[in-house]
């Protein structure tokens, strides 16, 4: 690939070092913000509309997986993990972090372009799937503690349903 | 191009557990996503390599063997970076002129 652009410029370069170097260190003239500002709501604003509810539940995976920690400790594992392991939280954690990371960074850039996202779009996807996950199992805590059901899982028409 | 690196976070999936292949899979398939197609994108990455280097993460390692699995953990990590940039950035000498496009 560096052989290849090297040969079309007729002199030594490295594409994606360029790239980075423009786009961080531009400066006022040159530089990202030339194109364009937008306000931090943007990329919010922008999920909605994409992604709709899909959007919500991806943001809402973290604040969820605590939740989950403090009501339902036992959805991902019935044994407790050893002092010499980690938390299956801490790995879920690290799982669910990109989204919030990518979405953190871009925000902070002043110019915003929707096809930044692109790259997360997967990754916000399995966000809303794991909360959609950790949901259905709030409903079975609590169904179980409400009905004081000697079951410990849930298995009727009701949760065949949701 | 942006795809390629998120779709193939496939190797995210499974935790560390002494799974090299996973480790080399996940680290090619951002490379060729920074490096191919956009360089900002290797952020996604980033948690990512906290785990492989920080977190413990389907290993068990008692408190004394502590020292030994963060070297081996670096050492595959910077071994399995090396060889994707191997593979994805590769110096070229090539100077003759009859080479030259323009």
């Amino acid at each position: 690939m560096f052989t290849i652009d090297s040969l079309a410029y007729g002199k030594l370069v490295l594409v994606p070092w360029n790239i980075v170097s423009y786009n961080v260190f531009g400066g006022e003239e040159r530089g990202p913000d030339l194109y364009g500002t937008e306000p931090w709501s943007y990329y919010f604003l922008n999920l909605a509309l994409n992604f709709n509810l899909v959007a919500l539940l991806a943001l809402a995976s973290l604040p969820v997986l605590l939740i989950t920690h403090t009501i339902d400790y036992k959805r991902l594992g019935l044994t407790r993990h050893g002092s010499d392991e980690s938390s299956p939280y801490t790995i879920l954690t690290l799982r669910l972090a990109p989204v919030y990371v990518w979405i953190g960074i871009l925000t902070a850039q002043s110019h915003k372009e929707e096809r930044f996202m692109y790259p997360i779009y997967p990754l916000l996807c399995f966000n809303a799937a794991v909360t959609v996950y950790l949901f259905r199992g709030w409903l079975e805590t609590i169904y179980i503690k409400a009905t004081a059901s000697p079951y410990k899982v849930v298995f009727d028409h009701l949760s065949q349903i949701l | 191009m942006y795809f390629n690196m998120l779709a193939m976070s496939f190797a995210l999936r499974p935790s560390t557990k002494r799974a090299d292949d996973r480790v080399l899979f996940a680290t090619v398939c951002f490379a060729i996503g920074a490096i191919v197609g956009w360089p900002f994108s290797i952020i996604v990455s980033s948690p990512f390599v906290l785990e492989e280097l920080f977190v413990l993460s389907g290993d068990k390692v008692s408190p004394s063997l502590m020292g030994k699995w963060i070297g081996a953990r670096w050492i595959r990590m910077l071994g399995c970076v090396t060889l994707a940039a191997f593979l994805l950035v590769r110096p070229s000498t090539i100077r003759s002129p009859e080479l030259t496009l323009v």
